[in-house]
């Protein structure tokens, strides 16, 4: 393969995605084989290092935001035909619902991860208003000479402290989780609009 | 290697040959032959990755008539090397402990 066919080869595969991207990794693919014809290698040598194109492809389209992957992928590769659109039109019925539904069901578990969290910080938070009015409250009843309802007040404020801390450990935990989870959904999609013979 | 790991780590090697000097992709991957396996196809989403983290800046110079891509490290990347060798250190001591238990077996 000469160095046009393997640059064509990446750019068709690349179709659909914003050309500023698609030419920097043209660029940089002409520069590899460029800068190898410079150290002494042929062109078809220079070529044959790179590996194959949809090798190439592959590992760009990966590092592809989502949203430019999943817009590259809807964009037709020719303009539509006439019944096509008609097509489209028609059986829209069918396939906006569940195209609407799929995008509710990906919100809906966004919403899910974090109301999670929310919990979680609701709680810490309550948990510290909790140790900071119990230990304010002992002051007062003791100035106001009751011994027995301080205690009870600090009791209670230490206890709410203790639980506070729990809470921010468990907090810190469900929010890595989360992070975790949103990334690995994040790859799983990427793989879904990563063409099958693109990936390796 | 598991490919998350592996991941992490080139990451770290492209930083490293770019440490004390400027360069350029295929100079790059000249550089880390010796040490680490790593193809053209691969380094490209690495350069990528570190620019929109603020690891590295990239500026085009002219070379031979034609634009040469050459690559700067910033006071993040170096941050990230200095991190990856506290890092190391904490793994080599696991490693030691680990072939230590086996030598006393041994």
């Amino acid at each position: 393969m000469d160095k046009e066919a393997f640059l064509s080869a990446i750019r068709a595969r690349l179709a659909g995605l914003p050309p500023e991207d698609v030419e920097r990794s043209l660029d940089y693919y002409r520069e590899m084989i460029d800068d190898g014809i410079e150290d002494g290698r042929s062109e078809a040598e220079a070529v044959v290092a790179l590996g194959s194109p949809e090798e190439a492809a592959r590992r760009i389209l990966e590092e592809t935001p989502l949203p430019s992957l999943v817009k590259a992928r809807l964009k037709p590769g020719r303009a539509l035909r006439v019944w096509e659109i008609v097509l489209l039109a028609l059986g829209s019925p069918v396939w906006l619902p569940l195209v609407l539904t799929g995008l509710l069901l990906v919100a809906l578990c966004y919403l899910l991860l974090v109301l999670f969290l929310l919990v979680f910080y609701a709680l810490t938070l309550s948990a510290a208003l909790v140790a900071l009015a119990g230990v304010w409250l002992a002051f007062s009843q003791l100035f106001q000479g009751r011994l027995l309802p301080a205690l009870m007040c600090l009791g209670t404020g230490l206890a709410a402290a203790g639980l506070c801390l729990l809470m921010v450990l468990l907090a810190k935990q469900a929010t890595r989780w989360d992070l975790a989870l949103w990334r690995a959904a994040g790859r799983g999609l990427k793989r879904l609009f990563i063409r099958k013979e693109d990936r390796v | 290697m598991d490919n998350q790991l592996k991941r992490g780590l080139l990451d770290v090697c492209v930083l490293a040959a770019i440490k004390d000097q400027d360069s350029y992709g295929y100079q790059i991957i000249k550089d880390m032959k010796p040490y680490v396996e790593i193809s053209e196809s691969t380094l490209y989403p690495i350069l990528r990755r570190l620019e929109a983290a603020g690891c590295l800046t990239v500026r085009s110079v002219e070379h031979n008539g034609r634009l040469r891509k050459y690559y700067r490290i910033t006071g993040s990347g170096l941050r990230r090397i200095a991190d990856f060798r506290e890092d190391w250190k904490e793994i080599s001591m696991i490693y030691r402990f680990i072939t230590r238990e086996e030598e006393q077996d041994g």
